[in-house]
């Protein structure tokens, strides 16, 4: 590794300190007295403060050097954490995030918002912390007794060439309190054999301080991974410490980091992608050569076959789980954004976020961002109201707006749900109509019109504020999810909120598949909807006098004829087969050929040129060369539903709520 | 760093300038083995501004080596190195004579 590697993965690591900074200062803003908070706030500035003096941002040390020093006053009770001084701790990680940014050659550092940062805090600090310049600890003068800490340090051997100075440790050790050490060289090998950059040195440290531990363990935050360390209290004999309570502490301070335990290494996302893309090829071959391996009769090739199969499917699991993160990190932003515009919109607002957990590719995670960001902002501004017209209308005052993710089958559901005044279905229409979006006298359902506010340049805002009302915000929503084969579905309670549900495949990728035939046409279904596979014959049709419902163990299953719906020339033999499938409609039937069992799918993109067609969310090659489409039943029984409705007339009064009726228009 | 080198009769004597530290440690050790197997090491630090954990090794290992052999290595340093040797817990300069 060169030094510009290690400079690129600080700015890394600083990128998710500075994430980690952001969310513990708005954690603290809620509670203002907890001091695990201000530990986390403290401790990720130190962070930043040393690692960025190790890897020559000095700019950055100098300015977290302020920060680190206002935080050590509230960890020590000497200061209270006020909304100004989160406010401007806040603004300050910012300004370090546009210090990395240029360090990385993008944009300039404006100096003088630092300058104005550091002095603003020096107001809020007081005399006590004079930022910029180190100063003596002020923890030195707190009333908690001396402690006599034994310290034993044995650094790994990388430790250099990972570019910490061992020395600036001790000379840290050094500030807190009187230290005593004995360097241990016995390790270094005889000159001929040593190796330059490794570190042979060791130290038996005797530090006698007021320091808490974990201000100790601090200074060690960068080199627990690799080194060898201990800190143990010590009861002192001498009369330094003729504190009983020391001694009987003594017991059960004791932490050692064992060294070499590297639980997680980084790489790189590119280096993620291709082999999760890899993979995909090998899916790909994997399914021609079960194709082969079928259609000969050598036995020994098929065991082969199979053995690869298995192999494939695993190592495909593996990869995409790899690139499976969390979406914790990315809600957690939100946290801020919501903190900000309630300030700039002069409106309470609380975010709560349930679900953090799911985990979602990384390539999705990536590009939900940008959505999220202006629903959230629409929320805000048009959803939720003032505080004296929630009062009025006889509401809590403070907004809530609700953040959540859970899995459905294939699909993780995001939602964003605000307890505003809702959208105003009549207004969208009038707009609507206006623009020349739809008909005067169209007839659409709730559902369909609330759909017409994705449309570009579509607002129904009387005026544009800064935050929201240009029409462009849920344009791009819908944009983004459709790039994401994700669709959007808006409800809305008029002055009770709105919530939007973001509907989004798990993964890009490759996914679980289970193919099927329908007259010479291949089409694969997700393998999470699917539930079940029965037979459909010639008696069941008969028993349903023309009706398309099946009989499953007494539940009526309304089934769409793939056949009829995508018009392929299909065989109608005397057995069918019916692929029963979880919808957000309930379970439908879907009848095809044949069902011809598990396909690893690597989804392809179908091009610009499908970007409408909803009811496919790709496709895939199968072993044989040809295409096969992959369905998206829910979309599919939505359209079919449609479908029907416009064909029935309307006087049908057997017709149930987003069923098919199941009559046979040309029977 | 830079490195000056003279050869003299039975031995050689080492300037070193600037800053010892990782970056040119492979250097510095090249350059300490020659010196030793010359006969005489003569190490002159009083022109280095900083050193670091990797130098501070190379030179204590080569005093180590130049003890062994009899013929103990003679060094100058600076105010900077030797402050740091002694922050490091060295009780004494690596190869400094100890009748000095």
């Amino acid at each position: 590794m060169t030094i510009d590697n290690y400079k690129l993965a600080f700015q890394e690591e600083a990128r998710e300190l500075l994430g980690e900074l952001e969310s513990a200062l708005l954690e603290l803003n809620v509670r203002r007295d907890d001091r695990d908070v201000v530990g986390r706030v403290f401790r990720a500035l130190h962070t930043i403060k040393g690692s960025g003096a190790m890897f020559g941002f000095d700019d950055i040390a100098a300015f977290s050097h302020g920060l680190e020093t206002a935080f050590d006053l509230l960890r020590t009770g000497q200061l209270s954490a006020t909304s100004d001084l989160i406010n401007l701790t806040l603004a300050a990680g910012d300004q370090i995030k546009t210090m990395l940014d240029s360090a990385a050659g993008n944009g300039t550092v404006d100096e003088d918002r630092s300058a104005a940062i550091l002095l603003d805090l020096k107001k809020l600090t007081g005399p006590l912390g004079a930022g910029g310049t180190p100063v003596v600890p002020p923890r030195a003068e707190s009333h908690s007794p001396q402690r006599v800490w034994r310290i034993r340090f044995r650094p790994g051997p990388h430790i250099l060439v990972n570019g910490t100075n061992p020395l600036l440790l001790l000379r840290e050790l050094r500030e807190l309190g009187t230290l005593r050490l004995t360097l241990d060289t016995s390790s270094i090998p005889p000159l001929t054999e040593v190796d330059p950059e490794s570190c042979f040195l060791a130290w038996d440290i005797t530090l006698t301080t007021t320091a808490p531990l974990e201000v100790i363990r601090d200074v060690f935050i960068f080199v627990e991974d690799d080194s060898e360390l201990s800190i143990d209290c010590q009861p002192s004999s001498g009369p330094a410490t003729p504190d009983v309570q020391s001694v009987s502490n003594a017991s059960d301070i004791h932490c050692t980091t064992a060294p070499g335990t590297v639980s997680s290494i980084r790489v790189s996302a590119a280096k993620l992608d291709q082999l999760v893309n890899l993979v995909g090829e090998l899916v790909t071959v994997q399914a021609r050569l079960s194709e082969v391996a079928g259609r000969s009769d050598d036995p020994e090739i098929l065991e082969i076959s199979e053995a690869v199969d298995g192999l494939t499917s695993s190592l495909r699991e593996n990869s995409m789980s790899i690139r499976m993160l969390p979406l914790r990190s990315t809600f957690d932003r939100f946290r801020r954004l919501v903190h900000d515009l309630g300030g700039e919109l002069h409106k309470d607002v609380e975010l709560s976020i349930s679900g953090a957990d799911t985990e979602l590719d990384k390539t999705v995670i990536d590009q939900l961002s940008d959505p999220l960001v202006h629903l959230i902002r629409n929320s805000m501004d048009h959803g939720i109201e003032p505080p004296e017209e929630r009062r009025a209308a006889n509401k809590r005052p403070t907004g809530t707006i609700q953040l959540s993710a859970m899995h459905s089958g294939a699909n993780v559901l995001i939602r964003v749900a605000d307890d505003g005044r809702g959208v105003n279905v009549e207004a969208v229409r009038a707009r609507a109509i206006e623009r020349g979006l739809i008909d005067a006298t169209a007839r659409l359902t709730q559902a369909e019109t609330l759909q017409l506010i994705f449309a570009a340049g579509f607002s129904t805002a009387s005026k544009v504020s800064a935050v929201s009302g240009r029409g462009v915000g849920m344009d791009v929503v819908r944009r983004s999810v459709e790039a994401l084969r994700g669709s959007i579905d808006v409800e809305s309670n008029p002055g009770a909120g709105v919530t939007v549900t973001l509907r989004l495949p798990l993964t890009l990728a490759i996914i679980d598949g289970l193919l099927v035939r329908v007259g010479r046409q291949h089409f694969v279904l997700p393998l999470a909807n699917s539930l079940e596979c029965v037979e459909l014959t010639r008696q069941d049709i008969a028993d349903a006098h023309g009706k398309h419902i099946a009989n499953l163990r007494g539940e009526l299953i309304p089934y769409i004829r793939l056949s009829e719906y995508f018009q392929v020339a299909s065989e109608r033999t005397d057995r069918e087969q019916i692929m029963v499938v979880e919808t957000d409609q309930g379970r439908y039937g879907f009848v095809v050929d044949q069902v011809l069992g598990d396909h690893q799918t690597v989804i392809k993109n179908l091009g610009r040129l499908y970007r409408n067609v909803q009811v496919v969310s790709g496709a895939t090659i199968l072993g044989n060369g040809t295409v096969a489409l992959i369905l998206d039943p829910n979309r599919l029984v939505q359209n079919a539903v449609q479908l029907n409705s416009q064909k029935k007339p309307l006087k049908d009064s057997t017709k149930k709520e987003n069923r098919i009726d199941g009559t046979d228009s040309k029977e | 760093m830079a490195i000056t080198v003279d050869r003299e009769r039975g031995g050689s004597f080492i300037r070193l300038d600037g800053a010892i530290t990782i970056a040119s440690a492979a250097e510095l050790k090249t350059a300490l083995l020659e010196g030793l197997s010359t006969g005489g090491l003569h190490l002159d630090l009083e022109e280095v501004r900083e050193i670091d954990v990797a130098g501070l090794q190379l030179v204590w290992a080569a005093a180590r080596h130049a003890e062994s052999t009899d013929r103990p290595i003679v060094t100058r340093f600076s105010k900077a190195v030797e402050e740091t040797a002694r922050n490091a817990g060295f009780p004494r300069f690596p190869g400094e004579a100890q009748t000095e």
